[in-house]
């Protein structure tokens, strides 16, 4: 009885610690992935699936050494996952789509960013990743690396290499 | 264009990112827990069994190879061929020729990881150390032999990156039980065998630190140096006694012979910081200096400009950093889109057939 209670009150700390770090990083998590695979939905489903993912792992093993990294790298392989699903379904190109602005002032702007973001899906996945990673969650290289669990010498050549791409891609596209 | 490529990046991922809304927060105490079924319950514990049994035959074997005497190899004057890494494959190629001698097969139950992993060659040219991934996710590091034509033999494990907790002893400030070390493995982030290829040293990082590792492949014996630079450069002095290390804001040597290191020295970081910085075995390295009039340079440990190997107008835009050989006398690097190799003994430059032929080919040799 006493036995049952305490893992009741365990599995509660882990529910309110799980809580926690869900309303501090899950909205930031959605828009990581959204830059990723470009669909809201899934996006918010990739997450709250990572967020579910840690719930599991902290009730049965104990917390992981860093949640946050954790999750991120939950997002980021939900995210490949939703794409291998997405590629077998529709074999379509993902379009970026920029919210309009009205002020004539920024209007250039917009169209440099539409470019980016178009351009970013001709980049490859990788490509793709390291730069949400650093540009949107400013992420360093060590901490990239642990999340897509690669080298920090290939996170900073992938990152170089991704931006003459996309320097290239937009230079074409003029 | 009106902003940095930087600018333009960030401020496009929040404006596109800016109305999404917070995802509903999920009722964690109705959430499926991902209970196994009855059958899992008895098939997970028979897995468990096999997959220690697989580990210990495997990885824990290779990773402790004691008493296995490695024979040191001899140099070869030029190296000819070289091993190509890329997210794919790992290959056997002819420098000169550009052929592909053969492919190499990947120890049992050990992937690639998702971008190419480092590599490193022997003198003798014939013996390579590439890394790829255990089954559990830990970076190792495979060891081949190629025949008189350049054909791959069995790969086999040798060693594997230490624990977070191992690097901890030796990394100043890494407390490895808190929670800002996502992993309990260092990753693999540079290997460099030993002229004689009895030894084999590895950066082992972490987000606090690196470890510097040097294994005796005869022995298993391990060591381990901690630095808090983010090294992403290794490489042996010529007589194997001491290696040579590089970060982008510094460089620095370890002796394993001696009991107190020579603090790291610091350098500015430059023009040619853009690759990882391509060591020599004297501490000074190679790298590509400028924009679209591009020089290939000797610079010093510091930084300074030493040598000027060859200038040209890089009309591709593709670069790729420059590949130094065992005896670091060779390099291979990337003129237009096309590998070229440089002997530094003499200067002679000459072509190879080996083409970087996409602006997204992400692999890089070893030789």
């Amino acid at each position: 009885m006493q036995e049952n209670a305490a893992r009741t009150r365990a599995a509660d700390t882990v529910s309110e610690m799980v809580s926690e770090l869900f309303h501090r990083h899950a909205r930031m998590l959605v828009r990581s992935a959204v830059l990723l695979i470009d669909d809201e939905g899934a996006a918010e489903e990739v997450v709250q699936e990572a967020f579910l993912g840690l719930h599991r792992r902290w009730t049965k093993k104990g917390p992981p050494d860093s949640p946050e990294a954790y999750l991120r790298t939950s997002v980021v392989n939900g995210c490949r996952s939703a794409m291998r699903r997405r590629r077998a379904a529709v074999r379509a190109r993902v379009h970026h789509r920029v919210p309009e602005g009205s002020a004539e002032t920024t209007a250039m702007l917009r169209h440099e960013q539409a470019e980016v973001l178009a351009c970013l899906d001709r980049l490859t996945r990788r490509q793709r990743e390291v730069l949400v990673l650093r540009y949107f969650l400013d992420l360093d290289d060590h901490q990239i690396a642990a999340t897509l669990r690669v080298s920090r010498g290939t996170v900073s050549s992938t990152i170089s290499r991704a931006l003459r791409s996309l320097e290239a891609l937009m230079g074409e596209n003029r | 264009m009106t902003a940095s490529l930087d600018d333009l990046i960030r401020a496009a991922f929040r404006d596109r990112t800016t109305d999404v809304p917070a995802p509903v927060e999920p009722d964690w105490n109705t959430a499926p827990r991902g209970r196994p079924s009855r059958r899992v319950w008895v098939v997970l514990p028979v897995m468990a069994v096999l997959a220690i049994v697989v580990a210990v035959a495997v990885v824990g074997g290779r990773d402790e190879p004691q008493g296995r005497p490695v024979t040191p190899v001899e140099p070869v004057a030029t190296p000819t061929l070289a091993m190509r890494v890329s997210e794919r494959k790992i290959e056997i190629v002819d420098v000169a020729s550009g052929r592909v001698r053969g492919t190499v097969r990947l120890p049992e139950r050990t992937t690639l990881p998702p971008s190419p992993g480092p590599a490193s060659a022997a003198a003798d040219n014939r013996t390579f150390f590439f890394t790829v991934l255990s089954a559990s996710g830990h970076s190792v590091v495979a060891r081949i032999h190629v025949d008189g034509q350049g054909r791959p033999g069995k790969a086999s494990v040798v060693v594997r990156a230490p624990s977070t907790p191992d690097i901890g002893t030796v990394v100043p400030g890494l407390d490895a039980s808190s929670t800002h070390q996502p992993a309990l493995w260092g990753t693999a982030d540079a290997v460099a065998v030993s002229p004689d290829a009895t030894r084999l040293a590895m950066v082992a990082g972490t987000p606090r630190g690196d470890a510097i590792v040097l294994w005796d492949l005869g022995t298993g014996a391990r060591r381990l140096w901690g630095t808090q630079a983010d090294v992403l450069s290794l490489t042996w002095t010529t007589d194997g006694r001491r290696l040579r290390w590089a970060s982008r804001r510094s460089t620095g040597t370890v002796d394993p012979g001696a009991t107190r290191q020579a603090p790291p020295v610091d350098r500015p970081v430059g023009e040619g910081d853009r690759t990882p910085p391509a060591l020599l075995p004297d501490g000074s390295h190679v790298a590509y200096v400028g924009g679209k009039a591009v020089r290939l340079m000797v610079l010093s440990p510091q930084g300074r400009p030493v040598r000027e190997l060859g200038r040209w107008t890089d009309a591709s835009g593709m670069r790729s950093r420059p590949t130094v050989d065992a005896s670091g006398r060779h390099v291979l690097f990337i003129r237009n889109g096309a590998w070229e190799r440089i002997d530094l003994a003499t200067s002679q430059r000459s072509t190879t057939a080996l083409r970087l032929t996409h602006i997204y080919d992400a692999h890089f040799y070893a030789w």
